[in-house]
């Protein structure tokens, strides 16, 4: 296995490169290098940046304005933009619902939201989970009842990323309550977050951040023009769906980035009177860090080379989420070992020191990787029954 | 998934599972002399073929058996560009290579060596000792005056030895530049692949024991602790796999001592931890000698135990990591 590029890979990353190099507004990057986290704002302006370009749908094809890049093209300019320090774009619409509205949307659908969603016109959510429907998202109770050709929802989603930004959301909710299987009544909406009924309400995580919200949905009416694919055959799409964002979450790219960053970090802060990183005990945690990223990064681009562009990943999946995860859970865990005291303080230093709380922050936003988009004793109950046949 | 291997990949895999620890069988399958040059006699393979073959050799390699040591003097004799590769290549002389990991307190007397050469595989009977140090190379004939050999197996049946060097005579051998540590690399690394070969074979006994065992009326692979267990050693063993090939593949870059030294690192680690779960999963039948799994285990765990320990290469991993770090400012800087 050899990690070079090949030829037309290499032109690739060289364009990829230049154009970020040029584009990539210094505040943002400055943002990144500095230990701070990449604003809302900042990220929707890397993401026109992008849009401008056509680079914002690198996995769409050229039909619905997206680039049609092959598996490794879309690694490489994933590594290079986060080594470049620039934002992380949220899959909601670019790698949850789009995809979805290619494989099963009307052609009213696509000509609707596709644009909308690379020009970041539309800000899409995720209302899949429910109070008491989490891992087992097929017991999920949100109703849709059809009246005439109006589908009324009544319900509760929750922790619901980013929906105080969002315009619209995708929403799973039960349509046949007869049906012989949970997984056989269940409907995907499409939701105007202005409409009436649909109230947000915040919800602060371990961090003292805001990612997350509850969102209300009263008696919301949707036209059934709003109705994706078929009624009742809602599963079936949420499960791609969720394999293509499990992909998401092996983050092999930012991962790379954010070693860089703190093996900086540990070379710059002393331990005695030694750097950081010379300290044996420190060294040797980082060693196998390393490793363990060094294999993930292998492993997943031996997954890659055997995908075809706009393959089915969903067998993979489990495997890059539960490492992918592990791994930046660990890099927040070093770097707030390296930051040292000054990561217990609290505030955040906005004005101050970015150090401060450095690390301790990320350790516990980083909490939910192993949570969200399928748990990690999910993702093994997973790979036990299909991989194994266990 | 599993390893891909070319058609001469597969080839020399069976041929090498076959002939298993067999002198003669090893000679005339030419297996010797795989990492020769074809010049002298051998099938001139690079390191980055002849690994993933080993690795497929050991899945059914019998006890005993020195696949990990088999290439290794031919490789050395062709980097020390030594008159001996011909007859290693073709059977006709036994030889050994010693790697720092093996020489505790060697000294230098004017033109003799004295001490001790430690837990040689192959040492036993070879003919010629390889002494490869950082710097200075030498090569000696085993049956000196003032050598002698203490001879045992190894856990895993690999016959073995210690040599006691008294005023041994050498043969002084200006090694090119950089062959030593990229030999004690290939070492490391043919280790290696012995370990993920026997590492993939325990996998699948041990995913096919636990889907067929019952207790309390049904397979205990039906049970949630087990299958996440499970899925622990096969997702790691894929892991270590992807090390190693990518070990494998980049070992003529730049990148050499930091992939190898990630790869051995998981070895100990990682791979020593699966075994260890292997036997768990098994229950009582993973404790008997008299079955497979054991043999399988000792493997991994010699594997570990020479040429560099786990701890040996997560501190080389972080003298690489520092290095790399104080590079990446200077870029930045400038
Ligand atoms: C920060 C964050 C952001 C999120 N964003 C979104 C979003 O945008 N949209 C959305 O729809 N959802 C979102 N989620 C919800 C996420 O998908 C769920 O939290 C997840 O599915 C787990 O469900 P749960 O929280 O109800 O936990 P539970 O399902 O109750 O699980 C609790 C514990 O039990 C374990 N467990 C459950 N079932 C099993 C089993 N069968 N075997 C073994 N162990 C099991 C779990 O692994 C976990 O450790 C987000 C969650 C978080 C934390």
């Amino acid at each position: 296995m050899q990690i070079i590029d090949s030829d037309e890979d290499a032109a690739f990353r060289a364009e990829v490169r230049a154009f970020i190099q040029q584009a990539l507004p210094q505040d943002i990057r400055d943002t990144f290098f500095g230990f701070r986290r990449h604003s809302w704002q900042q990220m929707i302006r890397w993401h026109r940046i992008l849009a401008d370009k056509g680079w914002v749908a690198v996995s769409w094809p050229r039909e619905y304005g997206g680039c049609a890049w092959t598996p490794m093209q879309q690694y490489i300019f994933d590594e290079e933009a986060m080594l470049a320090g620039a934002p992380r774009l949220r899959p909601f619409g670019l790698k949850m619902i789009g995809p979805v509205l290619m494989r099963y949307g009307s052609d009213a659908q696509k000509a609707r939201f596709l644009p909308r969603i690379l020009s970041a016109e539309d800000y899409w959510c995720q209302g899949f989970s429910e109070p008491d429907a989490g891992s087992d998202l097929a017991s999920l109770k949100t109703k849709a009842t059809l009246d005439g050709d109006i589908w009324r929802i009544e319900g509760q989603k929750t922790w619901t990323t980013t929906a105080q930004h969002a315009n619209w959301i995708f929403v799973l909710a039960r349509s046949a309550p007869q049906a012989a299987k949970p997984q056989e009544g269940i409907s995907l909406f499409l939701v105007d977050m202005s409409l009436p009924g649909v109230e947000v309400r915040p919800i602060i995580t371990i961090d003292g951040d805001h990612h997350v919200n509850e969102v209300f949905l009263d008696g919301v009416e949707v036209g059934a023009d709003m109705l994706v694919g078929e009624a009742n055959k809602g599963w079936t799409y949420a499960k791609y769906l969720l394999g293509n964002e499990r992909v998401g979450v092996a983050n092999v790219g930012q991962a790379k980035a954010e070693l860089k960053l703190l093996r900086r970090l540990a070379l710059t802060r002393k331990r005695g009177n030694q750097a950081l990183i010379d300290d044996p005990v420190f060294a040797a945690k980082l060693a196998d860090l390393e490793t363990d990223f060094l294999a993930h990064e292998t492993t997943n681009l031996r997954m890659l080379s055997t995908l075809k562009p706009g393959g089915d990943a969903s067998a993979l999946a489990p495997f890059l989420k539960l490492r992918g995860s592990e791994i930046q859970q660990r890099i927040t865990e070093l770097a707030s070992e390296a930051v040292g005291p000054r990561a217990a303080i609290w505030q955040r230093g906005e004005e101050g020191d970015p150090l401060d709380s450095y690390g301790l922050h990320g350790w516990l936003n980083a909490r939910a990787f192993t949570i969200f988009g399928g748990s990690s004793e999910v993702m093994k109950n997973i790979i036990a029954k299909t991989t194994l046949g266990l | 998934m599993s390893i891909n291997l070319t058609e001469d990949q597969r080839m020399i895999a069976n041929s090498l599972a076959g002939a298993g620890g067999d002198w003669d069988a090893l000679t005339e399958l030419g297996l010797l002399g795989l990492t020769v040059s074809e010049a002298a006699g051998g099938a001139g393979l690079g390191v980055a073929d002849a690994i993933p073959a080993l690795a497929e050799a050991a899945r059914s390699a019998p006890m005993g058996s020195v696949i990990a040591g088999a290439v290794l003097p031919g490789l050395a004799a062709t980097a020390l560009d030594l008159p001996h590769a011909g007859a290693i290549a073709g059977g006709r002389l036994r030889a050994v290579v010693a790697l720092p990991a093996n020489c505790g307190d060697l000294h230098v007397d004017g033109t003799t060596l004295s001490g001790r050469i430690e837990v040689l595989p192959g040492a036993d009977t070879a003919e010629l000792l390889i002494l490869c140090l950082s710097e200075n190379c030498a090569t000696i004939a085993l049956d000196s005056p003032g050598l002698t050999r203490d001879s045992y197996a190894l856990a895993d049946g690999q016959p073995a030895a210690d040599l006691v060097l008294d005023k041994v005579g050498f043969v002084p051998i200006t090694a090119p530049k950089g062959s030593a540590g990229r030999l004690q690399d290939a070492s490391a690394l043919a280790l290696c692949a012995d370990a993920l070969g026997a590492m993939i074979t325990i996998r699948e006994m041990t995913r096919d024991y636990i889907a067929t065992r019952k207790q309390f009326g049904r397979a205990i692979g039906s049970f949630q602790a087990l299958q996440h267990a499970m899925v622990d050693i096969y997702h790691g063993s894929e892991d270590y796999l992807s090390l190693v090939l990518r070990a494998a593949g980049g070992f003529d870059g730049l990148d050499r001592a930091r992939l190898v030294s990630a790869a051995k690192r998981c070895c100990g680690t990682r791979m020593r931890a699966a075994a260890a779960s292997a036997v768990q999963l098994h229950g009582g039948i993973g404790m008997t000698q008299e079955y497979a799994l054991g043999a399988l285990v000792r493997r991994v765990l010699v594997a570990d135990m020479l040429n560099g320990s786990a701890d040996d290469h997560a501190a080389r991993l972080g003298r690489i990591i520092a290095n790399t770090a104080r590079r990446e400012m200077q870029e930045e800087t400038a």
